[in-house]
């Protein structure tokens, strides 16, 4: 009994001396848990020497001289112009008010994207899209507020662009479009439908003011910069370029693959 | 909970059970796996941070759930520029960095100053600088942002040399920014400083080191406080291991091409499989739960292209400023508008030891100083670069700088057992490990922010 509690005592001591004493943690080498491709250092080199297997950098991109030019001039546009424009619409608007906005003309997007689901032979789509137009342009005080979202129909954009692509389109060459960015030439065509469409097809009288008043016009180009959830300046390289239309073509396709 | 508190408790709980008499009949089958249990309990106790792999933790750090929950404060700050400093002979693509810039938050009453140094490659503003930002501003200090002398920015108009990588002469450069950027941004506003403090991470730590280190001699800031986060400490070793990540074998990988199809397919996957793309914080997490999990060797080789990335933008800055001519013929004048995609592969081929044999060695060498007439040989020159600007070289300063302190993960893969040793030898109660994290993957947890301010606030370490 007591030699007993004596060793209970001592591994007491033991155990207290280990959380004390030896508070050194040891080194887990998380190198030695991965797989490695060969250790030699010639394959190493080989596969440095592969430069024509970096192939995954070119896109097709014929203007691309003066894209970068555009590019350049987007990018000081961003800077000077348009960044401090968002910060100073950040500052002067209470939160909710963007989110209203971004709402609003979120709402006009559905226009577009119940035609190109239609086009698409995507009944499912086309009907959730068309709900909530109805719900947001009612319930939703014109499309201020996102009922629908929370009745489980979240916003899925559809774009002409997507449905050439589905009929068999190609993305065309590469270009930076002033003011606005990267597209594809299929794209940047389907934009001037979708466009066009929102416009003709105008239920709550606002998208054909949007080209033709100079207020709603800003407002609508604040909100577009507003929700582009990058800058520029995010790609802190001399290969920005490179970078944003590697990841643009990419997220493009990614999206038209998915969607089928 | 802390290894204290586990302690306190433990000791308790094993107060009770030896009440409960162990006995040498019921010893083996009662209390020694409770004896067990209770002796690897403190260690779990102590950290629960929930991503085991270091890989994963790396790249998708802490989740949202786990981040340290922080106010919405309105955070007073400016992007400013140094115009003083304006590189005049920068090629006309770099308009856009000529100028130096750092970002200012400033607290409105008197406050002591923290600078920020980002990691290899970061810009000022990149986001583990934004987090530590949030972090110290909320608790009442001015902040200054400073890109990492590795960075695009930095090599054109921060670095003297352009050939950004040698510690020495990277805090150098440090240091004059920060001077500067004290002048400027007390011009901007009205700046009550009453201390001030030094914080960076990854590559940002050891420049942090050698300007603290600095400033020891020059004086000019007198810093309370300097905090290491996950420092290299044998910089060879560190650098060799993340060029080594870019080997890891995933099957059907072999070439970037490759790499890069893979990875685009297991997202279209994992996104068909979902209905919809979210590219948020959580996301990898996501993606981890689901049968599209990124295996270690996956997620070690986009740890290794990122890096791998920085070490190309670097590469390439360098050259265009010097002229060495490794990427850009000598004298071609780049224009904006001219494709920088072929520079782009060849600078991509090139890892961080590539960079050193082809800008730093050289340039060593043709200094006029007494290393490189002695060292002709260059494994043995390359060898003395990176001891001398790797923070062993500090060991004597640091063992005596007692405002100087150290977190860092056992299992960062950027150290090894030896550099390790090297901290804890070091540092003494001024370190502070933790069992996971990988390499700053537990930035955002709430016990190392706790952690963290608890250092910078002059209480040390909470279980040092």
């Amino acid at each position: 009994m007591h030699r007993a509690g004596l060793i209970v005592v001592m591994m007491l001591v033991m155990l207290s001396q280990e959380v004390y004493a030896d508070q050194r943690l040891p080194y887990t080498d998380p190198m030695q848990t991965l797989k490695f491709n060969d250790s030699d250092d010639d394959l190493l080199e080989d596969w440095h020497n592969r430069i024509d297997r970096l192939q995954f950098m070119d896109v097709y991109d014929p203007f691309e001289s003066l894209n970068r030019q555009v590019f350049a001039f987007n990018r000081q546009l961003d800077r000077y112009f348009l960044e401090p424009v968002i910060q100073l619409y950040e500052t002067v608007t209470p939160s909710f008010v963007r989110k209203g906005v971004a709402n609003f003309f979120q709402n006009l997007k559905e226009v577009p994207t119940i035609l190109n689901s239609l086009l698409q032979f995507e009944g499912e789509r086309a009907v959730k899209s068309a709900g909530r137009l109805v719900i947001n342009s009612t319930l939703g005080m014109l499309g201020f507020f996102d009922p629908a979202e929370s009745m489980g129909l979240p916003h899925k954009r559809n774009e002409f662009g997507t449905t050439l692509a589905k009929y068999g389109v190609g993305a065309g060459p590469y270009l930076v479009v002033p003011v606005i960015g990267p597209y594809s030439l299929r794209d940047v065509s389907g934009l001037v439908v979708d466009l066009t469409a929102e416009d003709s097809i105008d239920f709550t009288g606002v998208p054909s003011q949007v080209f033709s008043e100079p207020e709603v016009f800003a407002i609508y180009g604040i909100n577009y910069r507003y929700t582009i959830p990058m800058s520029y300046d995010d790609f802190s390289s001399p290969f920005s370029y490179d970078l944003i239309r590697f990841l643009y073509t990419r997220k493009r396709e990614l999206e038209i693959k998915v969607d089928q | 909970m802390s290894t204290r508190k586990a302690f306190r408790l433990l000791s308790f709980i094993s107060f009770d059970f030896s009440r409960v008499k162990c006995f040498s009949k019921r010893f083996l089958s009662v209390c020694l796996p409770i004896f067990l249990l209770l002796s690897i309990s403190p260690l779990l106790w102590a950290y629960d941070f929930p991503i085991r792999n270091p890989f994963l933790a790396t790249v998708a750090g802490t989740p949202p759930e786990q981040q340290v929950k922080l106010d919405h404060v309105t955070v007073r700050e400016a992007i400013l520029g140094l115009a003083n400093e304006t590189v005049e002979n920068a090629p006309d693509i770099f308009w856009d960095v000529n100028k130096p810039r750092f970002k200012l938050a400033w607290q409105e009453k008197p406050a002591p100053l923290i600078f920020i140094i980002a990691g290899t490659g970061g810009r000022f503003d990149t986001s583990k600088v934004e987090f530590l930002k949030q972090v110290y501003y909320q608790a009442g200090f001015h902040v200054i942002q400073i890109s990492s002398p590795t960075s695009y920015d930095f090599v054109v108009s921060g670095s003297q040399t352009h050939r950004p990588g040698l510690t020495q002469q990277d805090s150098e450069d440090l240091y004059r920014m920060m001077k500067a950027s004290v002048e400027r941004a007390k011009l901007f506003t009205r700046l009550d400083i009453n201390g001030w403090y030094l914080t960076g991470y990854s590559l940002g730590a050891l420049n942090a080191a050698f300007v603290a280190r600095l400033d020891s001699e020059q004086k000019a800031f007198g810093f309370e406080k300097v905090l290491l986060l996950n420092p290299p400490v044998n910089l060879q070793h560190s650098i060799n291991n993340l060029d080594r990540l870019l080997m890891a074998d995933v099957p059907g990988v072999d070439d970037s091409t490759t790499l890069f199809d893979h990875f685009f397919d297991k997202l279209a996957d994992y996104f068909r499989t979902h209905k919809s793309i979210d590219l948020d914080e959580s996301m990898l997490f996501q993606v981890q739960k689901s049968p599209y999990a990124l295996s270690r060797e996956e997620l070690a080789l986009l740890i290794g292209v990122s890096f791998r990335l920085s070490v190309a933008s670097m590469y390439f800055t360098s050259d265009a400023m010097t002229w060495d001519s490794n990427l850009i013929p000598k004298d071609f004048k780049l224009k904006r508008s001219d494709s920088r995609t072929p520079y782009f592969k060849k600078a991509m081929l090139c890892s961080f030891e590539c960079y050193v044999n082809k800008v730093l060695v050289p340039y060593i060498s043709t200094q006029d100083n007494s290393v490189s007439k002695e060292l002709k040989d260059t494994t043995a020159l390359r060898t003395l670069l990176f001891k001398q600007n790797s923070l062993p070289h500090l060991e004597g300063w640091l063992k005596k700088a007692r405002h100087v302190g150290v977190m860092h993960n056992s299992d960062d893969f950027i150290i090894d057992q030896k550099g390790l040793d090297f901290l804890y030898d070091t540092f003494g109660q001024r370190i502070k490990v933790y069992p996971l994290g990988g390499h700053m993957g537990n930035l955002q947890y709430h016990e190392n922010v706790r952690d963290m301010l608890s250092f910078i606030k002059g209480k040390g370490f909470p279980d040092a």
